[in-house]
């Protein structure tokens, strides 16, 4: 009888003792965070842990740029991610897939800060004036628009950007584009229309 | 012959199942809803805009929201077609700057600056016979034109004076005004109040 009573008793504190060491489990599947300490957590991403100034086009991938991401994350990890994806890149200081166009890489870091010396990584920060732009103006028009309930998520940590957020933006799309666009046919008839 | 004839026939019929690919669906909503520019990046400039976003304090995720979250579990091709409308601005975010009668202006107004073909934006009541028949529509819906035009806009045609050509009254109008008021006093009601009238009549001592 009393070995029954203790088998419920330990089963009753063990339940949540085991979902709890789950969840940290799931939390320590984490590679960019496992790999400031582990550094066999390369592996997972990379063919060979490349040597001081070795190089290579494919940055010894196991996969192909993007799909090497693509595991863990989704496509439209967030808006815009599909848009750039394969576009050409014609900037230095960026890296770029082996055919010159921008992978996920291009814009985000996947080594934290620590695993490879003298590299900084950066959250992406919003001003609170665009907090509130975002909140009060983009976002109900988007939920009218798109007909779903869409939120915005403020806390944009460990997106591990190469830059902060606007300047790694402005690094391609700073020139301003050549298109005459005043060659296009005038509307006179419409000048009235001003608002003026 | 007769072939020639079958064949005739049959294409007529053919156009008349399939119809014109520009036919109106019949609901409406064609006749008021404008378009969006046609492409924006013809003639939109990240470099003109730079100074006024660094002086405004708004990041490029103001016109660029890749920070979107959706709670629905989506197909992937719904998820990206999402996606690409999220990351592009939308109109509300274009017109908070260029077009905002409330609050004011702060960047250059003029329609053409992104609507580039104007007949893009022109709601299709605004034909050839829009000039006399505009006073029934704008009664009915005021609002409807204020999405686009400010009150200044009527004004200059209505209240304007300097002009020879006829506006709404004849140039001497003031001094008959009082016949047509007394045999048809609805008729001034449709654009003037109460208080028009009396501004003169009252605290100008005429007599009615």
């Amino acid at each position: 009888m009393i070995i029954k009573y203790l088998l419920i008793i330990f089963m009753v504190v063990s339940f949540p003792a085991a979902l709890l060491s789950q969840e940290e489990e799931e939390e320590e599947e984490n590679p960019h965070i496992e790999m400031v300490d582990d550094e066999f957590v390369c592996l997972d991403c990379h063919t060979d842990i490349p040597k001081e100034g070795q190089t290579s086009p494919t940055y010894f991938l196991v996969d192909a740029p993007s799909e090497n991401c693509l595991g863990c994350h989704d496509e439209t990890q967030h808006a815009g991610a599909k848009e750039h994806e394969g576009q050409k890149v014609e900037v230095e200081n960026l890296p770029k897939d082996e055919n010159g166009n921008i992978a996920c890489f291009t814009c985000h870091d996947p080594h934290p800060e620590g695993v490879i010396e003298g590299r900084t990584v950066y959250d992406a920060e919003l001003s609170e004036r665009s907090k509130q732009f975002i909140e009060f103006i983009v976002v109900p028009n988007l939920k009218e628009e798109l007909g779903q309930e869409i939120k915005p998520e403020f806390m944009e940590t460990e997106v591990y950007l190469r830059e902060p957020s606007n300047k790694i933006c402005v690094t391609c799309h700073e020139a301003p584009i050549k298109q005459d666009w005043r060659s296009h046919p005038p509307w006179n008839k419409f000048t009235d229309m001003y608002t003026y | 012959m007769n072939r020639t004839i079958a064949i005739i026939t049959f294409s007529m019929l053919m156009l008349g199942l399939i119809g014109c690919p520009t036919q109106k669906t019949g609901d409406g909503s064609e006749d008021m809803k404008t378009k969006a520019p046609g492409d924006v990046r013809v003639n939109y400039s990240h470099d003109v805009h730079k100074n006024v976003m660094d002086k405004e304090e708004f990041d490029c995720f103001v016109c660029h929201p890749m920070n979107m979250e959706i709670e629905e579990e989506l197909s992937l091709e719904e998820m990206i077609k999402i996606s690409n409308k999220s990351f592009f601005p939308g109109k509300e975010t274009c017109h908070f700057c260029h077009f905002n009668p409330q609050a004011g202006n702060i960047a250059p107004s003029q329609c053409d600056t992104c609507h580039i073909n104007m007949a893009d934006i022109q709601p299709k009541n605004h034909n050839f016979n829009w000039m006399s028949k505009h006073a029934v529509f704008s009664k009915a819906d005021e609002e409807s034109c204020e999405s686009c035009h400010a009150p200044v806009f009527c004004q200059d045609c209505h209240k304007r004076r300097d002009l020879p050509t006829l506006t709404v009254h004849d140039r001497n109008f003031r001094f008959i005004h009082g016949i047509e008021a007394r045999a048809n006093p609805r008729e001034c009601g449709n654009c003037h109040q109460v208080t028009f009238c009396n501004t003169c009549h009252t605290e100008g001592g005429y007599d009615y």
